[in-house]
């Protein structure tokens, strides 16, 4: 392969060669290859899904899968290098298109300008008394020219640390494996204490397989909590808390008690054959969050929001049945959809009748709400995922966290809410930011007309889609399963009920 | 049920869901033609830079977008090497599977008789 020699004829044909790039051809191309580095990050994510699947050694186990498991590892650790190198060439990419635009419209006025262009600015001016805006204009064209010329070049060569020079990739794919240091000692990344769920999806998204295994290893208290981490991590991370906590002959008695009743409630799950993923294990702040379904993957999520007097320790189980019920109702609804549900206990609910008359756990549940729900979607943009319908399903006092959730900066990320025994609400059905709002209250249920924190959800002026409740429904039997409220509940899961 | 090196392949225990090994071949795959989609607009771009941009820059990105093809088609086969070594394995369990249900069937028969 040659070099073509630059353009002969001096500075005037080096600045009409320049007047006759094809800065939008550039463009639309480059335009091309971001859309194919771009498709890069949500591919390797799938295929380190893959080879978690093979790792897990619950479809394939042996010998043979063993070696299989190792060898998408690898695919995928080589597939994150190549990754890197390539978005740092395109990174190049955008700098040649930006550098060669300028460049292009530079040396038009300067051709239009200077006529027959001598090799520097500077000479000209101090001869001829040609137009000197267009000789500055060509001088900087040809700045910029050069500019682009080392932006082409760096997109090459950052890519040297694959074994590729001069354009020539090595010739077979255990070549390029061999180029990178796959093998050995993996420094523990940082993890993020600050920033936005996406930032944090980006920040996993941008590690190797190796650093997202040290991570989960040697950080899973920050790991595990950490919102817009994908939830397989999360669950690798947390279950790593759960055993250690499980395995602790120090833990205070309550603490120990929540971890048993956490283990034992995702044993029962996986016994029944459900896929559980634990998204939040905060044994001292009685926090806890369980997933059954696969929340990476799934096509409709369904959080659950508990009420008062709710904890780990008395109500997982239940609620955990709940999400299950849940899910199963909206499967009904759908067959063939994908559906996971999370019994959300992530904040602490009130303990007593006294506090739950003030908003402040709800003011601090709504945060973490928010931050879960958008934890949540960035996590799968992290794993290559594409967009989830989620509806959140909240019960008595977990409609006032819904009701906060919506205050916390930004849009709630719900496609859908259902309000079931809501205790009132701040203000009307658009104040919660979701584009499809439903409530389900009834005659028996005292608390679903108290107005305790603001409107009931059940007048007109409200603004809710009202979903079908038996006028003998108390307060906690929205999701008993022979009330007509359950199915319902699916129905808007699947997206298969329409808001009136 | 665990061994130090990899506690959830432990020595001695070989289990297979043909069905979801077959799927999971079938998943990378796919993975592989989206990527060799992918190896063939970056070889096209590199033919469209050197038009653009000429002179050495042109040249320059042309062959870098090249280079990228060729990187996705590397990856791209390893992908398909590995859907093929997953659709054969469920291939060769459920063969095996079939063949020891015939060789025990065969020596049920066989031997029947011969007890009486």
């Amino acid at each position: 392969m040659t070099v073509p020699a630059p353009a002969p004829g001096g500075t005037t044909a080096a600045l009409a060669a320049i007047a006759h790039w094809d800065v939008p051809l550039l463009r639309r191309t480059v335009a091309l290859l971001a859309g194919v580095a771009e498709r890069l990050s949500p591919w390797r994510a799938r295929l380190q899904g893959v080879g978690r699947v093979v790792d897990s050694g619950e479809t394939w186990c042996g010998p043979a899968a063993r070696t299989a498991a190792e060898a998408v590892t690898e695919l995928a650790a080589v597939a994150w290098a190549v990754d890197d190198a390539v978005a740092r060439s395109l990174a190049a990419y955008r700098r040649l298109v930006d550098e060669a635009g300028l460049a292009h419209e530079l040396a038009v006025v300067g051709l239009r300008g200077a006529g027959d262009v001598p090799a520097t600015a500077g000479a000209l001016l101090a001869g001829s008394g040609v137009d000197a805006p267009a000789l500055f204009a060509a001088e900087e064209a040809l700045d910029h020219a050069r500019r682009a010329a080392a932006a082409a070049e760096e997109a090459g060569s950052v890519l040297s640390g694959l074994g590729v020079h001069d354009a020539f990739v090595p010739a077979r794919f255990d070549d390029l494996a061999a180029e990178l240091p796959l093998v050995g000692p993996v420094p523990v990344p940082r993890v993020p204490s600050g920033g936005s769920p996406a930032d944090v999806a980006g920040w996993w998204a941008d590690l190797g397989p190796a650093a997202q295994r040290a991570a989960i290893a040697w950080a899973p208290d920050a790991v595990g909590a950490l919102e817009g981490v994908p939830a397989w991590a999360r669950d690798q991370a947390n279950r790593r808390l759960l055993d250690r906590a499980l395995r602790d002959p120090d833990l205070p008695d309550d603490l120990a008690a929540t971890a048993a009743v956490v283990a034992r409630t995702i044993a029962v799950e996986e016994a029944a054959g459900e896929e559980v993923q634990l998204q939040l294990l905060d044994l001292p702040g009685d926090r806890v969050a369980l997933g059954l379904g696969n929340l990476d993957t799934a096509d409709a999520v369904g959080v659950l929001v508990p009420g008062i007097l709710t904890t780990p320790a008395d109500d997982l189980g239940k609620l955990t049945r709940h999400a299950r019920a849940v899910r199963d109702a909206a499967r009904a609804a759908a067959p063939g959809l994908a559906v996971a549900t999370v019994a959300w206990l992530g904040y602490r609910t009130p303990s007593s009748l006294p506090t739950a008359a003030f908003r402040l756990q709800a003011e601090r549940g709504g945060v973490a709400l928010a931050s879960a729900l958008a934890g949540m979607d960035a996590g799968r943009t992290a794993t290559g995922n594409g967009p989830v319908r989620t509806t959140v399903v909240a019960h008595s006092y977990g409609t006032v966290v819904v009701d906060e959730a919506a205050d916390a900066p930004g849009d709630l990320d719900a496609d859908a809410v259902v309000l079931l025994g809501s205790p009132g609400m701040q203000g009307d059905a658009g104040a919660l930011e979701a584009p499809e709002v439903y409530d389900a209250a009834s005659p028996a249920d005292p608390v679903s007309w108290m107005r305790w924190f603001g409107s009931t959800t059940w007048a007109d002026g409200f603004g809710s889609t009202h979903l079908p409740a038996d006028p003998g429904t108390g307060h906690s039997e929205y999701l008993d399963a022979d009330r007509p409220t359950l199915s319902a509940v699916g129905e808007v899961l699947a997206g298969a009920r329409q808001p009136a | 049920m665990t061994s130090p090196g990899h506690p959830t392949h432990p020595a001695g225990r070989v289990a297979i869901e043909p069905a979801a090994v077959a799927a999971l071949g079938a998943e990378l795959a796919s993975l592989s033609a989206e990527l060799s989609a992918d190896a063939d607009l970056s070889r096209a771009a590199a033919a469209s830079l050197p038009l653009a941009l000429g002179g050495t820059a042109g040249w320059s990105a042309g062959a870098t977008a090249t280079a990228w093809a060729s990187l996705g088609e590397l990856l791209a086969g390893r992908a398909a090497a590995l859907a093929t070594t997953f659709a054969d394995a469920a291939d060769v369990y459920r063969a095996h599977d079939r063949s020891l249900a015939t060789g025990i069937g065969v020596a049920g028969q066989t031997a029947g008789p011969a007890a009486r």
